[in-house]
């Protein structure tokens, strides 16, 4: 028995480092465990504490040598396959990203257009107002971001100005 | 096992309509997959369709990916409506080929077409199956292409590299740009293409060796080649240096994109005469230079001092300069005095080499 | 040197605005010469006198283009949804086995339940020839193949116990049902109702002398702006019963009407409530799809606004 009130039984070295720890800041699972194990005076030696058993637990959760899957081998069709699949999709989403840009753009110059005649339409305070920066301005608090399935409710049909005052 | 079964049951068989495989280009024989077999293994899975690049043992152990016969068909139906608005393209530009008359504008449409057409069958299943299974046919655009990238990622890379160990550039031309593949053989050394930089017995290369040239760009109406073989390493006594000497000149060869071994009979500036390297020289290089002749420049005589053909003290530079041309490729080869030198010589009917002292001497001569 | 600088901004502004994912639409405009040019323009501007100033914005109109933004997210394609599913595939394949003591303790009632949920694989005996390869097992898992982890039913949730919905919606237990994306107002197609085509957006268009259009509504008083000329006009003819959020005070587009009239889209979203009619000059009024929009409007009214109309 040393200082602590341990046994000095052997245990794995690779568990040694993190059982100091633990003797450190004893929790009262590990105390009860090893009240138990000095006063049976069990000889079990393989036998880990629970402490122990969680630390192991633990480094076998991020050890990967023994649950690595087989190599994915794949026979020279399915490669190739596999690589058409994946440049498909590649290309696919370019597809869809290229319109998304070329939207954005023929929106802008919509925009410009419309500003442009706005400036030549004769009230210039209209112009002046709509082009000036809205700084600090933000998407309001009821606007959804949509999801796989739609709420219990679908739509508020029933609304009045007095319930965005109480807010 | 009970999951390959449960695989095989979640299929669903997607049909290829024949129309929809017509999107490629189907007139091209080159760009379909000639087996029936592996072409269906390839289009429609090889769950279904035993894989043609496996035994029949491995093939029942295989296991498909699963997911991937369900996913193909649609992957499949995107490339080719890709491909079919690629070819639209290409057509369009052949049109306005058809009508250009300035040459650099036409030059410029045909390699915007050409690139357009290796786009529209690069995603092919069936030409990536082609050109693993090397059934290419390099007049067609994309083995071109993937042939030049297979080559530049690796071949091309190590060349280069030797090139530069070796201090072949800049000892004999200042630096290479590489368009061509060369490769080397040689007759007693059977179906072995030398590796560059590779150390090889005289024996073996007493003989002429073979020359492979793969372009790969369309070849022009009538281009022709020069290769040379020289040996940088020729000691020259009287400067304590060392001079270059040619070993063989090859001109006015003339290649095809599927034929790309240089004819044994083409038209020689100089006789071959084999490396003998003398006793105790440094491990000689002999580098090989292929060039693009200028197809306006005159032919290159042979055995002619004024064309600058000339077996010792060749200077390769000048010679360059003088018939214009253009260095796309090379290959180095290295050979030291071994026991089948003089044997070698004797066949040629050369004179005995000279032995030289083991150790360079501290007085310089 | 205004054009020049308008192209430089156009860049920086469109490369902000597709970067941002969930973007997409354009709603910022900076105007060509706000800053550099206000001096030098001025100068050669002349404040308008009050009746050319009424005469001019007589011709202005402010229309707007409401739009009702997805509820839910849009349907999965057929090759989206296979690739996704190989790539699952693919990630089960690779995965490293689960590792079943970190989660569950050793000897434990949970370990067992989830021992029992397993499908266990075939195991490799000695002297039996496996045709399809012999089985490699370890940690209870075929490495060869995907790992299938069953994770056991709650009692609760497996049985029956029918509450779903009603009395006992607040119990913890009650099994989670989701909502049909296809609602009630899709099967009896009800144009003016919000709760249709949930996946896409419905813009609000108003029937007034047989033409379909967007609403638009001239201004009023001499200082009212666009936005607001777009949002009183809206309540006055839809009723004050509508929750709206403009975009941008900054017009999307602009049409040239009859005469010399112009007419300029402000954008605007529904948050909630609705629009019923409430005037009698409108004759009708629809929430509608893209494609619903074309075969209503105005061939070339549709061709002008179609960039503005999203697809989704």
């Amino acid at each position: 028995m040393n200082k602590f009130g341990l046994s000095n039984f052997v245990r794995p070295s690779i568990f040694r480092s993190h059982c100091l720890g633990s003797i450190k800041t004893p929790t009262s699972v590990s105390t009860f465990v090893r009240f138990a194990r000095t006063s049976a005076k069990k000889k079990n030696r393989g036998e880990l504490s629970a402490s122990q058993v969680r630390q192991k637990n633990l480094l076998s959760a991020v050890s990967g040598a023994r649950k690595v899957p087989r190599k994915l081998d794949m026979c020279v069709e399915d490669l190739i396959r596999h690589n058409t699949v994946t440049r498909a999709w590649a290309l696919y989403q370019k597809e869809i990203r290229d319109k998304r840009a070329q939207n954005l753009e023929r929106q802008y110059r919509m925009i410009d257009e419309a500003c442009d005649a706005l400036k030549s339409a004769g009230d210039r305070n209209l112009y002046n107002k709509a082009t000036k920066r809205e700084f600090g301005k933000r998407f309001p608090m009821e606007l959804r971001v949509p999801t796989d399935t739609p709420p219990k409710i679908v739509w508020q049909y029933e609304w009045s100005p007095e319930e965005k005052e109480k807010k | 096992m009970s999951s390959r079964l449960l695989i095989n049951r979640s299929i669903k068989s997607v049909g290829f309509g024949n129309s929809a495989a017509r999107r490629f280009n189907s007139s091209v024989s080159s760009l379909k997959v000639q087996s029936q077999a592996a072409k269906q293994a390839l289009l429609q899975g090889v769950s279904q369709n035993r894989s043609t690049t496996l035994s029949k043992k491995a093939s029942l152990r295989y296991n498909s990916p699963e997911g991937l016969d369900q996913v193909f068909p649609f992957a499949y139906e995107i490339i080719q409506t890709r491909s079919k608005s690629l070819y639209l393209q290409a057509s369009e530009l052949e049109k306005q080929i058809a009508q250009e008359t300035n040459a650099n504008q036409v030059q410029a449409l045909k390699q915007q077409r050409e690139a357009l057409l290796v786009e529209a069958e690069i995603n092919n299943p069936e030409v990536q199956y082609n050109f693993q299974m090397n059934q290419i046919n390099m007049e067609v655009p994309v083995y071109r292409h993937l042939a030049k990238q297979k080559w530049s990622k690796y071949e091309m890379i190590k060349m280069i590299q030797r090139f530069e160990t070796l201090h072949v550039i800049p000892d004999t031309l200042p630096t290479i740009n590489p368009e061509v593949e060369v490769n080397v053989q040689f007759p007693n050394f059977v179906n072995k293409w030398v590796e560059n930089g590779e150390i090889l017995s005289t024996k073996v290369t007493s003989r002429a060796p073979i020359f492979k040239i793969q372009e790969f760009n369309e070849i022009p109406q009538g281009q022709k080649y020069t290769i040379l073989v020289i040996d940088p390493d020729t000691p020259d006594i009287k400067n304590n240096s060392f001079s270059t000497s040619l070993l063989w000149g090859l001109t006015d060869i003339e290649v095809s994109l599927n034929n790309p071994l240089v004819h044994f009979d083409s038209r020689q500036l100089i006789d071959y005469v084999p490396p003998v390297p003398e006793k105790n020289t440094p491990t000689h290089r002999y580098v090989v230079w292929v060039f693009r002749q200028n197809i306006d420049s005159p032919p290159i005589q042979s055995n002619s001092i004024e064309d600058g053909v000339q077996r010792n003290r060749f200077d390769i530079r000048a010679f360059v300069k003088q018939h214009n041309l253009q260095p796309v490729g090379g290959h180095v080869w290295r050979n030291a005095w071994d026991r089948f030198t003089e044997e070698v010589r004797q066949d040629y009917g050369l004179p005995a080499g000279r032995v030289f002292s083991k150790e360079r001497n501290s007085v310089r001569l | 040197m205004s054009m020049n600088c308008r192209q430089i901004r156009l860049g920086q502004a469109l490369g902000r605005i597709s970067r941002s994912y969930y973007s997409t639409e354009a709603t910022s405009h900076i105007p060509s010469s706000t800053t550099s040019s206000l001096s030098t323009e001025q100068g050669s501007y002349v404040a308008p006198s009050p009746e050319q100033l009424a005469e001019s914005r007589s011709k202005i109109r402010a229309g707007l283009i409401l739009s009702r933004t997805p509820i839910v997210t849009p349907e999965v394609k057929p090759f989206e949804e296979s690739y996704y599913n190989y790539q699952q595939e693919l990630e089960r394949r690779l995965m490293w086995t689960f590792p079943k003591s970190f989660y569950f303790k050793k000897g434990s009632m949970a370990e067992h339940k989830f021992n029992l949920a397993q499908k266990k694989p075939i195991q490799s005996v000695k002297g039996v020839f496996y045709e399809r390869g012999i089985p490699d097992i370890k940690l209870g898992r075929e490495r060869r193949f995907k790992q299938e982890v069953v994770i056991p039913l709650a009692e609760e949730e497996g049985a029956d116990s029918g509450s779903a919905n009603g009395a006992d919606i607040d119990s913890v237990a009650r099994r989670i049902m989701p909502e049909p994306r296809i609602t009630e107002a899709d099967k009896s197609n009800d144009v003016a109702s919000l709760s249709r085509k949930l996946d896409r957006t419905l813009y609000l268009i108003i029937k007034q002398q047989k033409t379909w259009k967007f609403p638009s509504f001239s201004l009023e008083g001499d200082v009212e702006l666009l936005h607001e000329a777009a949002e009183r006009g809206l309540r006055q003819i839809g009723g004050t019963g509508m929750n709206t959020w403009t975009v941008s005070s900054t017009p999307t587009a602009v049409i040239a009407g009859t005469g010399s009239i112009k007419e300029f889209f402000i954008k605007s979203h529904i948050l909630a409530g609705q629009f019923s009619a409430i005037k009698s000059e409108i004759e009708d009024f629809a929430w509608l799809t893209k494609e619903e929009l074309k075969e209503k409007f105005d061939k070339q009214y549709y061709e002008t606004l179609e960039p503005v109309i999203s697809e989704q």
